[in-house]
C-alpha cells in the first residue's frame, strides 16, 4: 500500500509531511525548502508556474499571479470578504456561474478549488519525488473555522489534484496532534494559538492516553499575517502620498512591490527593532523617477497591529469560556503559524496566561506533521492516537420570521447526528423548503446559507399533520449532510446540500480532465 | 431509521438447517428442541414467533444464537448489509431498575466462547431479549469479543448513563473522562477506518454517539443533577442515588484545582428537552394508534404506532405491539390491493393491475400464487420482464418441485429472448410432469422457431 501524506494547505505557504518508520518528517521541495509558497502564475507563454517559481516572477507578472486564494475558497462572490480581497489583490476576480469567485488569468478563469488543486498537486509532486513512489491519498488541513462550503471546496480540490482525501482536519488540532505525538502518557490541557497568513484559530484540547479531545474552538477565517502586511502597506502608501503627492494604489506593480517589502520588513522586525524599506523607482512623478526609502521601527508596526492582536486575544477568551476553563487551567500554550513569531503576539499571550508559550514546535511545519500523524493513526492499527474533534460552527435551519433554530451547537463532538421532525403550515401542502444555516446568529440572514432544499411528495393532509423527519449529520471532516424521511409513508429522500459556491460533480470532472494535461507522471 | 423496514425484511426471512449439519449433537432444552423441530426451511422467522409454546422474544434470542453459531442459516440474501436478522417486535427490556439482571445477562454473553454449544436454557430468562443485533461474524475486521461487546451495548443503549460509561453513579469528572477516553479508543469509528464491519457499522456508530452523549451529559453539573433526580425517582426503593458534584469530590487527587464552569450547557438542555418532547409525542401517537386498533382501523393503527416508534425508538412496549398491528395492517393492505387488482383486470387496465400486484407482494411474502399471477401478467402484457423474472424465480425457489413454476419461468425467459434458459426451464417442467402436452408443444416450438438472433441472446 502506498503511503499517505499530510498536507498543510496554507494561505501563504504549504507544507507536506509523511510518517516514515514511525517518525514524522517534513518533506523538502527540490529547492530544499520545507515550505512552498501557495502561489500560482500563468506566464506570458502560457506556462503554469507554482510555488517559488511563481513567487519569483510575481512582481513582473502581478496580474497573472494568484496568492492567498485560500481566503476566497468556498465563499460567495457577493460576500464582504471577497469584495475586500478584490480591492487589494492585483489579479481580477470575477463571478462564476454558481455565484462563486473565480480568478481571471490571461483568458482563462480558474475556480478557487482549481487553484488549490494546483498547489496540492505540487505538494503531491514534491512528496512523490522525495519518496520515489506514487502518492494517491492525503489528509489535508483547513482552518478550524472553515464552514461546510470551504471544507467541501477543499475536498474537491484534493479530488481535482488526483488525491483521495482521507480526512479533512483542523489546523490547530493537527498542531496539537504533533505536540501530543510522543507524549502519549501526558495528561494535559493545551491551547493552540494559530496565527497564519490568512486565518486565526484557537483550540483547547484535553490529552490523555493517546486521546486528544477538542473541548472548544474559536477563530476568524479572515484574520492573519496578510492583514499585518496590509496595514503596513497602507502606512507606507500614506507616507509616500504625504511626502511625494503620489498615490501608489493605482499601480498594480508598485502595490505588489510594496506588499513584498512590507512583509519582509514585518518579518525583519520580529528580530530587529528597526528596518529599512527601500524601493527605488517605485513611481514616476512629473519630473522623473521617485524612490521610496523609509525606516520602519518595531514600535510603528506594533502600534499599527495592536488592534488585530487584541482581537486575537478576545477570541482566546471566548474559546476559554466555551471550554469552561480559566487561563491558569491551561497547562501548555502552543504557538503555531508564522505570524505568531511576532514579539508582540508572544508578549500578549505570555501576559494573558501568566506563562511563556511552549517552545518545542516549529510553527511552520507542525500542522503538516499533525496531518501526517492523523493519516497514520487512521491506517495503522498500532498507532494508538485518537482524535475527538468538534464542529466549530452551530448548524441550524431557517424558521418562520427569518430566525434560525439551532439543531447542533458549536463545539459538539463529531461525528454527530440530530434528527428533527417538521410539519406543514398549510392544508394539503405537499412540499416544504428547508434552509440549512451555519453560524451563531439567531437571525437567519447573518449565518452562512449552506444550501436549501425542497422536500416534496408529502402526502396531502391538514396542516400540522404530516411528519417529516430531517436528520442532520456532520461527519468527522466537518462536512454536513442531510436526509429526510416522511414518517407516515416511510419514504426517504436524500439531499445533497450543494452549498452555494461549490462545484458540481460534472464541473469537478471537467476540471480534472483539463488539468490532467499538466499532470507529471511518476513511475511506480 | 430505515431500521423498521429492514427488520420487516428480516422477519420475512426463512431460517433453515444447513445441509450436512446435525443438530442432534447439540444439547438443548426441551423448549429449544421443540423450536428446532419447527425449522423446516419454509416457516418464516415471523411465523416461528407465532407458533406458541415458546415466547416470541425467546424465539428471537434462540434463533440469533443459532445463527451466530451456524446451527441455522437464513434463506436468501442473509448477508444484506445492515438487515439485522431480527423481526419487528424487538422485545427490549423495559427500562427496569433490574440493572442487576441486565448485567448478569451481559456477562453471560461476554463469557461465552463464540463456538460453544447453545446450552443456555430458554425459559427462565425473565428480562426478555435484546433489540436488533447482528450475528457474530469472524470474517469481519472486528474482533469477536468486540462484536459481542457491541451487541451487548446496543442492547443497553437506554441504560442509565453511568452504566453506559461503566462507572459508578457517583464517579467524579476524572473517572468519567478516563472511562470516556477508554471507550472512545474502543468504539470511535476512526478506529475502524476502512475496515469491514458489515452489519456492525450502524451499531458501532450508534454506540459511540451514545457514549458521547453519556459523557457530555454527566460532565455537565446541571444535566447530571437532573439525571440523578430522575434515576432516583425511577428506582423502586425510592432511595436517592448518591449525587456527588465533582467539585465536592473528596480525596487529594480527585478534586480539580477549582470547580469548572458548566461545559457547553446549552447543548444539553436542548437535547433533554427535545427528548422529553419526543417521548410525550410518541405516547400520544401510540394511544391514538391503539384506539384505532381497537376499532379495527388497522392502517391507521399501524401508522400511529410506527410514528410512536419513530419518536421513541427504544420503547419496548411500542415495538411489541407493532408486530400485531402491522400484521393486521399488512393483511388489510394486501386485501385492498388485491381488490384493486381484480377491478383493474375487469377493466382491462393491465398496468394498473400489475402495479397493484406488485404493491401487494411485500405484504404477502412467500405467496406463490400471487408471484405467479404477477409474472404471468407481466409476460402477457409486455410489462417489465426483469421484474417478471424475479417473481417467477422466487416462485420456483419457494416451490422447486412444481412443474408450473418452471414452465412460467421458461415463458418469461422466452419472452425475454433467453432461449437457452427457457429451454432449460421447460425441460425441467417436463421432467417433473412428463405428461404435460402443453409444455411439450412449447418446447418443440422453441426448438423450431428460434431465429439466430434469439439464439445469441440465449447464449449470453
Ligand atoms: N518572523 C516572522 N515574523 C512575523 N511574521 C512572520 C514571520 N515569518 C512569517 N511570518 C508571517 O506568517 C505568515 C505565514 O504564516 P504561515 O506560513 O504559518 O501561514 P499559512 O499556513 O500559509 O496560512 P494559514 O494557516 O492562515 O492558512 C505570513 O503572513 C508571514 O508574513
Ligand atoms: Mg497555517
Amino acid at each position: 500500500m502506498s503511503r499517505v501524506i499530510g498536507i498543510d494547505l496554507g494561505t501563504t505557504n504549504s507544507c507536506v509531511a509523511v510518517v516514515d518508520n514511525g517518525q514524522p518528517v517534513v518533506i523538502p521541495n527540490t529547492g530544499g525548502y520545507k515550505t512552498t509558497p501557495s502561489m500560482f502564475a500563468l506566464a506570458d507563454d502560457g506556462k503554469r508556474l507554482v510555488g517559488h517559481l511563481a513567487k519569483r516572477q510575481a512582481i513582473t507578472n502581478a496580474s497573472n499571479t494568484v496568492y492567498a486564494s485560500k481566503r476566497l475558497i468556498g465563499r460567495r462572490f457577493e460576500s464582504a470578504e471577497v469584495r475586500r480581497a478584490s480591492e487589494l489583490c492585483p489579479y481580477a476576480i470575477t463571478e462564476g456561474p454558481n455565484g462563486d469567485p473565480r480568478m481571471l488569468l490571461g483568458e482563462k478563469t480558474f475556480t478557487c478549488a482549481e487553484i488549490a488543486a494546483i498547489i496540492l498537486r505540487e505538494m503531491k509532486r514534491v512528496a512523490q519525488e522525495y519518496l520515489g513512489e506514487a502518492i494517491r491519498e492525503a489528509v489535508i488541513t483547513v482552518p478550524a473555522h472553515f464552514n461546510d462550503a470551504q471544507r467541501q471546496s477543499t475536498k474537491d480540490a484534493g479530488k481535482i489534484a488526483g488525491l483521495e482525501v482521507l480526512r479533512i482536519i483542523n489546523e490547530p488540532t493537527a498542531a496539537a496532534l504533533a505536540y501530543g505525538f510522543g507524549r502519549k502518557n501526558a495528561e494535559e490541557t493545551v491551547l493552540v494559538y494559530d496565527l497564519g497568513g490568512g486565518t486565526f484559530d484557537v483550540s483547547i484540547l484535553e490529552m490523555g492516553e493517546g486521546v486528544l479531545e477538542v473541548l472548544a474552538t474559536a477563530g476568524d477565517t479572515f484574520l492573519g499575517g496578510e492583514d499585518f502586511d496590509r496595514l503596513l502597506v497602507n502606512h507606507l502608501i500614506e507616507q509616500f502620498e504625504a511626502s511625494e503627492g503620489i498615490d501608489l494604489r493605482a499601480e498594480p506593480m508598485a502595490l505588489q512591490r510594496l506588499k513584498d517589502a512590507a512583509e519582509k520588513a514585518k518579518c525583519d522586525l520580529s528580530g530587529a527593532t528597526q528596518t529599512e524599506v527601500n524601493l527605488p523607482f517605485i513611481a514616476t512623478g512629473g519630473d522623473g523617477p521617485r524612490h521610496l526609502s523609509v525606516i520602519v521601527t518595531r514600535e510603528i508596526l506594533e502600534r499599527l497591529a495592536a488592534d488585530i492582536v487584541d482581537r486575537t486575544m478576545t477570541t482566546v477568551g471566548l474559546c476559554l469560556s466555551d471550554a469552561g476553563l480559566s487561563p491558569d487551567q491551561i497547562d501548555q500554550v502552543i504557538l503555531v503559524g508564522g505570524q505568531s513569531r511576532m514579539p508582540l503576539v508572544q508578549e500578549r499571550v505570555a501576559e494573558f496566561f501568566g506563562k511563556r508559550p511552549h517552545k518545542g514546535v516549529n510553527p511552520d511545519e507542525v500542522v503538516a506533521i499533525g496531518a501526517a500523524i492523523q493519516a497514520e493513526a487512521l491506517l495503522d492499527e498500532d498507532q494508538n492516537m485518537l482524535l475527538l474533534d468538534v464542529t466549530p460552527l452551530s448548524l441550524g435551519i431557517g424558521t418562520y420570521g427569518g430566525h434560525s433554530a439551532k439543531l447542533i451547537e458549536r463545539n459538539t463532538t463529531l461525528p454527530v447526528r440530530r434528527a428533527h421532525v417538521f410539519t406543514t403550515t398549510r392544508d394539503n401542502q405537499t412540499a416544504v423548503k428547508i434552509r440549512v444555516l451555519q453560524g451563531e446568529s439567531d437571525i437567519a440572514e447573518e449565518n452562512d446559507l449552506l444550501g436549501e432544499f425542497i422536500l416534496s411528495g408529502i402526502r396531502e393532509a391538514r396542516k400540522g399533520e404530516p411528519e417529516v423527519e430531517v436528520s442532520f449529520d456532520i461527519d468527522t471532516n466537518g462536512i454536513v449532510s442531510v436526509s429526510a424521511r416522511d414518517l407516515s409513508t416511510g419514504r426517504e429522500q436524500s439531499i445533497t446540500v450543494n452549498a452555494t459556491g461549490t462545484l458540481s460533480d460534472d464541473e469537478i470532472q471537467r476540471i480534472i480532465d483539463e488539468n490532467d494535461l499538466y499532470e507529471i507522471q511518476v513511475k511506480d | 431509521m430505515v431500521l423498521a423496514r429492514q427488520r420487516d425484511a428480516a422477519a420475512a426471512r426463512v431460517p433453515r438447517i444447513p445441509e450436512g449439519a446435525d443438530p442432534t449433537t447439540l444439547s438443548l432444552t426441551p423448549a429449544e428442541g421443540y423450536l428446532l423441530s419447527r425449522i423446516d426451511g419454509r416457516t418464516s422467522w415471523r411465523d416461528l414467533r407465532q407458533i406458541g409454546g415458546v415466547r416470541p422474544e425467546d424465539v428471537d434470542r434462540c434463533l440469533e444464537r443459532w445463527l451466530a453459531e451456524g446451527v441455522v442459516e437464513l434463506a436468501a440474501g442473509t448477508d444484506s448489509g445492515q438487515a439485522a436478522p431480527r423481526p419487528t417486535a424487538g422485545a427490549e427490556p423495559p427500562r427496569s431498575p433490574a440493572a442487576g439482571t441486565e448485567r448478569a445477562e451481559s456477562e453471560r454473553i461476554e463469557n461465552r466462547p463464540p463456538a460453544a454449544p447453545p446450552t443456555a436454557p430458554l425459559a427462565p430468562a425473565p428480562a426478555a431479549a435484546q433489540p436488533a443485533s447482528p450475528a457474530l461474524d469472524p470474517g469481519l475486521d472486528l474482533p469477536l469479543p468486540l462484536q459481542e461487546k457491541l451487541i451487548d451495548l446496543s442492547a443497553r443503549l437506554e441504560a442509565p448513563y453511568h452504566e453506559i460509561l461503566g462507572v459508578p453513579a457517583d464517579a467524579d469528572r476524572k473517572a468519567l473522562k478516563r472511562a470516556y477516553f477508554g471507550l472512545s479508543r474502543e468504539f470511535h469509528p476512526d478506529r475502524y477506518f476502512r475496515k469491514q464491519l458489515g452489519p456492525f457499522q450502524t451499531p458501532l456508530e450508534r454506540v459511540f454517539r451514545k457514549i458521547v452523549e453519556a459523557y457530555e451529559l454527566l460532565s455537565d453539573p446541571t444535566a447530571r443533577a437532573e439525571i440523578e433526580r430522575s434515576l432516583a425517582a425511577a428506582s423502586p426503593q425510592g432511595e436517592p442515588v448518591a449525587a456527588v458534584p465533582d467539585s465536592a469530590a473528596a480525596g487529594p487527587e480527585a478534586a480539580p484545582a477549582r470547580p469548572r464552569a458548566p461545559r457547553r450547557p446549552h447543548v444539553f438542555t436542548l437535547a433533554e428537552r427535545m427528548r422529553k418532547e419526543r417521548k410525550q409525542r410518541a405516547k400520544r401517537l401510540f394511544e391514538a394508534g391503539m384506539a384505532a386498533f381497537a376499532a379495527e382501523r388497522w392502517l391507521e393503527a399501524a401508522g400511529g404506532v410506527r410514528l410512536a416508534i419513530a419518536f421513541d425508538p427504544w420503547n419496548a412496549v411500542y415495538k411489541e405491539q407493532f408486530a400485531d398491528v402491522q400484521r393486521k395492517a399488512h393483511e388489510e393492505s394486501a386485501r385492498k390491493l388485491m381488490r384493486e387488482a381484480e377491478n383493474a383486470l375487469d377493466l382491462r387496465d393491465y398496468p394498473a393491475a400489475l402495479r397493484a400486484f406488485e404493491e401487494a407482494l411485500p405484504y404477502r411474502p412467500g405467496d406463490v400464487a400471487l408471484l405467479r399471477r404477477a409474472a404471468q401478467l407481466a409476460v402477457q402484457t409486455g410489462g417489465d420482464l426483469h421484474q417478471a423474472k424475479e417473481w417467477a424465480l422466487e416462485a420456483v425457489e419457494l416451490e422447486p418441485n412444481d412443474a408450473e413454476g418452471h414452465r412460467l419461468l421458461g415463458q418469461v425467459y422466452q419472452a425475454a429472448g433467453l432461449t437457452a434458459n427457457a429451454r432449460r426451464e421447460l425441460e425441467l417442467a417436463l421432467q417433473l410432469d412428463p405428461g404435460n402436452v402443453e409444455v411439450r408443444a412449447e418446447l418443440r416450438e422453441l426448438s423450431g422457431g428460434s431465429s439466430p438472433l434469439r439464439w445469441l441472446g440465449g447464449k449470453r
